[in-house]
């Protein structure tokens, strides 16, 4: 027996260390990313199509289109956030398997920081009280931050820490003057959606990369080995 | 500690989490909120049958939790730790930890 316990705790601390591997593994699953993304994308074009349909035909069928297309992006948005990034969160990995790790609520009050502070901005510069670099610089950083502190409730902490930082370098670049993707009409918008859509296919593909390499230490370490079907352990 | 105490550690020490591959189950499911078959095979690397027979047993000592539910024609089967199975797995790290060499 004691031989036997001091068997086991070797055992426990390998156990710990792959035990962390399968956190790290479990926070860092990022293809269901990509479905939030064409979904933005299709916002965007849906979005920039309807205002450019109202300035070439300015009548009520194409403010009702505007209109519509705006209430779709809004409540879209956050229907896609809660109905489909859970279930394709996973689509992925089907063959990995699934695991779903204890989440944290994001509180009513920090949605409504990130609405005022991401959609803000974008008033101000529609109504030329805020320059587009500024304006830019403020939306970055207010999604960034968001996403920083989704992830870290929602245990994705690798995808909130890789999007939410290439999120805020962005917004510092723009903060201290690189030129937006853009100019002329749509600029904010348009660049904004670039910064945004970019940042996450990076944060999808260096993610992906760093579960995949989880996956093989994982397999490395594996304390079992391959054991016989059936095989009774008492 | 006394030649006893550890002799009543030892007495103590639940022999259905005191096992490799049942207490890999565990840990990772004390982590997750629910954890499903395929996950844990790719995880553990122990053939289905091994691992079928394993999550019996902590099923049938009321450790873990099984939910078995269709999605769409296929099904799907998925565990979570019990409350007891978390009090367990608890008690069992602290047992060890009493016994690790001063």
């Amino acid at each position: 027996m004691s031989d036997d316990i001091e068997k086991r705790k070797v055992e426990s601390e390998r156990l710990g260390r792959l035990g962390w591997l399968i956190d790290r593994y479990a926070q860092s699953r990022s293809l269901g990313l990509a479905v939030p993304l064409v979904v933005v994308v299709i916002n965007a074009v849906l979005l920039v199509g309807s205002i450019e349909l109202l300035s070439w035909k300015p009548a009520w069928w194409s403010i009702a289109i505007l209109f519509l297309v705006e209430a779709w992006v809004l409540i879209g948005s956050i229907w896609l956030y809660f109905k489909l990034w859970p279930k394709y969160g996973n689509f992925f990995y089907k063959r990995d398997g699934k695991i779903e790790l204890e989440q944290e609520r994001v509180p009513i009050w920090a949605w409504a920081t990130y609405a005022f502070t991401f959609i803000g901005p974008a008033v101000l510069n529609e109504l030329e009280m805020l320059p587009v670099r500024w304006a830019l610089a403020m939306a970055l950083a207010s999604f960034g931050i968001f996403i920083l502190y989704v992830g870290k409730k929602h245990k994705e902490i690798a995808l909130g820490v890789v999007y939410g930082l290439l999120c805020l370098v962005e917004a510092v670049g723009t903060a201290v003057g690189v030129a937006p993707f853009f100019t002329g009409r749509h600029s904010y918008f348009l660049s904004l959606i670039i910064y945004i859509i970019s940042a996450g296919l990076i944060t999808t593909a260096a993610v992906h990369m760093y579960n995949r390499k989880i996956l093989c230490k994982i397999k490395e370490m594996r304390p079992f080995g391959e054991q016989e079907a059936n095989k009774s352990d008492t | 500690m006394s030649k006893r105490q550890i002799n009543q550690i030892h007495n103590s020490i639940n022999r259905v989490v005191h096992e490799p591959v049942r207490l890999a189950i565990m840990k990772i499911l004390t982590s997750a909120k629910e954890v499903d078959f395929n996950f844990l095979l790719t995880t553990l690397g122990v053939t289905k049958g091994n691992l079928a027979t394993h999550i019996n047993k902590l099923e049938s000592t009321g450790l873990i939790e099984v939910k078995k539910q269709f999605r769409g024609k296929v099904p799907h089967t998925s565990y979570k730790i019990t409350r007891a199975g978390r009090r367990q797995f608890q008690k069992y790290w602290e047992n060890l930890k009493a016994l690790a060499p001063q």
